[in-house]
């Protein structure tokens, strides 16, 4: 499974992923990023099954 | 150019969810000149996903929404998962990785 960090302090936030495309035990993909910047000061970090996988 | 290769044995498209959500933020800004502030974009993205679980084929994703609010000075963080459970925190994750980072910070 994937994991997401993230922590508020004071006057800053910090956001962390990794970046394994996993189903069970195969990596499909060591370089994907899961976190989206939305807009200048709006991040997101998105976890979950992958339904398609995007092969640039 | 991008592939897209299909698998349907899972609720997944987790990253197609991602760009909804990427590009309809960015629509409201382009509409109103203005962008959403935190709070907004993660009550935004909670109603979607809620609605989406209630939908014939549910996205199964997970997020954490970081977002600093100019008008106040003040970050904020969203823990949103894909029952639809959103709430503010002052830290989050998501994963195995969460049982680490929680028992570290939550005390």
């Amino acid at each position: 499974m994937e994991t997401s960090f993230a922590l508020v302090g004071k006057g800053y936030l910090i956001m962390a992923a990794d970046t394994t495309s996993a189903r069970s035990i195969v990596k499909m993909k060591i370089d994907e990023d899961k976190i989206k910047t939305l807009s200048p000061h709006l991040l997101m970090a998105h976890s979950g099954e992958p339904g398609a996988f995007l092969i640039e | 150019m991008t592939k897209q290769r299909n698998t349907d044995f899972y609720a997944g498209d987790t990253v197609q969810f991602a760009e909804y959500v990427e590009r309809n933020i960015r629509l409201y800004q382009i509409r109103n000149l203005y962008p959403l502030r935190p709070s907004a974009a993660a009550s935004w993205i909670r109603r979607a996903l809620a609605e989406s679980l209630r939908s014939r084929k549910p996205y199964s994703v997970n997020l954490l929404l970081g977002g600093y609010d100019t008008a106040s000075d003040s970050p904020h963080l969203y823990w949103v998962d894909y029952l639809g459970t959103m709430t503010e925190v002052p830290f989050g994750a998501h994963g195995y990785g969460a049982y680490f980072a929680l028992s570290l910070l939550d005390r």
